[in-house]
């Protein structure tokens, strides 16, 4: 390997997402995101246990209620941030800056290994939650389980850039991103329902209807609109991410 | 090295190894004395005093953002009470001292979600708590002055649109005085509601906050906290409900704000709504309420009993 010609730069990217995953499972905050994960699952449990098949109250509160609106964000935030934020305070990016790759390449593998955890989580969440509660009800399950995988789909690439993005711009990514998601899209954009275009919740659920509109108010979007603007928000964060990193100064270069 | 250092070196305060620096004579004021310091710190740092001006627009955003609607509901009120004239009774079910805080206790938890950590996270972080625990001052001390410096700063967050409310009616009305006579009795049981209020939110934040060093590690864990206590009991218990289960008429209980709206219900002797059971009563609330403080309380001391300083 030392003396032989040098491998393609590419071939590093299954190494730098195998070591953030790595990076972002041994943590003990892993422990509560699968606790919170667990809770679909929990919840349908309950459901059945008075015998309700009740497909669109339970999507509607679990799925969307806790899943969409508590989980997925909060998941999001933290393997984002995480995903490049730890290794800028530890000083370990250092180390990954210093050798010959491309930064998009390093950007794109970090953030697929956050998106790929993210979606791991809440679509298992989702999938063994609809497995007990709401597959069984035939026909309208299947599609309620479609409609809300994809909305969570896209709903986690777009947080999980946008925070990946925003965590090489300022170390206080987490707290922006709790702020953003509880202040944005929980309070505002109920009192100002434009605010729908700048927000992710709203492209999941957009997206989401796409499959099948389950007796939910309808989302404040249609579905070519979200699924246009989040392949957007996934790409200008991404670019944003990569021009930030190719600027970025390695310590102690001068002195 | 003089004779007279020598003959320090025998005195009682330092034995062992004297370098003949000058000892400290004043008076010592004792454990008490720490921890009320330690009090009046915590709550000059919760409202951002002797810190830069960021510091201070968490808290006061959140707090004016809390009292906002006491200032409408006044300039409402006092408008519908000139046209229609009947002052009793509001027409409309505005914001009043019983339902205020279930209105809009979102801003009670964001505050706490932005302001809890702030209190206990940095000491672990920076490990200044060896330097804490050496002095007079212990850790239940330590503990204690961190949490009423909390109880405290959310009380007067909760205290200042009821006042508002007060004074507003009172001036709405021609007879100041009379006024005041007739509003006293409804607005006093504002105090023990949101000093129930303030304990029980604030021992919840400040527990789960010291387990981590990071503050915003602390404010992940407190909003999922919130919403999802908040939010699961409350769907079991409506499934629960319909189904005719017995057990799920207790799960409200747990609930942070919803439980504290209810608590307040029974301070103000209002009914309690009719989607939730009436085999729980307000009164349950209440005692749920300081039933979650002392185990909340508890959990904070334990946590500083058991941490390595």
């Amino acid at each position: 390997m030392i003396h032989g010609s040098p491998r393609s730069p590419i071939l590093a990217l299954p190494e730098i997402f195998r070591v953030t995953v790595r990076q972002l499972l041994g943590r003990r905050r892993t422990l509560l995101l699968l606790l919170l994960a667990a809770l679909p699952l929990l919840l349908a449990l309950v459901f059945r246990l008075f015998d309700r098949i009740d497909v669109q109250r339970y999507s509607n509160s679990v799925f969307d209620g806790v899943l969409i609106a508590i989980v997925l964000p909060l998941t999001a935030v933290l393997f984002g941030t995480g995903a490049f934020g730890a290794e800028l305070d530890e000083g370990t990016a250092l180390y990954l800056l210093a050798k010959p790759l491309p930064r998009w390449a390093v950007v794109l593998s970090k953030a697929m290994a956050a998106a790929a955890l993210t979606l791991l989580l809440t679509v298992g969440s989702i999938l063994a939650g609809a497995l007990v509660e709401v597959i069984p009800a035939g026909e309208m399950g299947v599609r309620a389980t479609e409609a809300y995988v994809g909305a969570t789909v896209v709903g986690a690439l777009c947080y999980v850039a946008v925070f990946v993005a925003v965590s090489m711009f300022t170390r206080r990514a987490l707290v922006i991103g709790i702020g953003y998601t509880l202040i944005w899209e929980g309070l505002l954009s109920s009192l100002l329902p434009g605010i729908a275009n700048l927000s992710i919740r709203q492209y999941a659920l957009g997206a989401g209807d796409w499959f099948v509109q389950l007796g939910r108010e309808p989302a404040r979007l249609p579905p070519e609109t979200s699924f246009l603007l989040s392949v957007v928000v996934v790409v200008v964060a991404l670019v944003l991410a990569t021009w930030r990193l190719m600027r970025f100064e390695l310590p102690g270069g001068t002195d | 090295m003089s004779a007279d250092n020598r003959v320090a070196a025998n005195s009682p305060a330092g034995s062992i190894y004297d370098l003949g620096y000058r000892h400290y004579e004043g008076k010592r004021r004792g454990h008490w004395f720490a921890a009320w310091s330690l009090y009046v710190d915590s709550l000059r740092g919760i409202w951002g005093f002797g810190r830069p001006m960021s510091a201070k627009a968490a808290p006061f955003i959140l707090a004016g953002l809390y009292a906002l609607p006491a200032v409408v509901v006044l300039a409402f009120s006092s408008t519908i009470s000139k046209s229609i004239a009947t002052g009793e009774t509001n027409p409309l079910d505005l914001p009043n001292y019983a339902n205020y805080f279930g209105g809009i206790g979102t801003f009670i938890v964001l505050f706490l979600v932005a302001q809890a950590p702030e209190v206990v996270c940095r000491d672990q972080r920076y490990q200044v708590l060896p330097l804490y625990f050496t002095r007079a001052m212990g850790r239940f001390d330590y503990a204690m002055a961190r949490l009423l410096s909390l109880v405290t700063a959310l009380f007067l967050v909760l205290m200042v649109p009821m006042i508002a409310l007060f004074i507003g009616d009172i001036l709405m009305s021609a007879d100041a005085f009379k006024a005041i006579g007739n509003e006293l009795p409804k607005a006093l049981p504002t105090i023990p509601s949101n000093l129930l209020i303030a304990a029980s939110m604030a021992s919840i934040a400040l527990a789960l906050s010291s387990y981590s060093p990071r503050r915003a590690y602390a404010a992940v864990g407190l909003l999922a906290y919130f919403l999802l206590v908040e939010f699961v009991p409350l769907v079991i218990y409506g499934i629960g409900h319909e189904a005719g289960a017995k057990w799920v008429d207790y799960l409200p209980l747990i609930t942070p704000n919803t439980g504290l709206s209810r608590a307040n219900d029974w301070f103000f002797g209002a009914p309690i709504p009719s989607d939730f059971s009436s085999s729980v009563g307000a009164g349950a609330y209440v005692l749920a309420g300081f039933v979650s403080t002392l185990l909340f309380t508890g959990i904070l001391v334990w946590r500083y009993r058991r941490i390595a300083a």
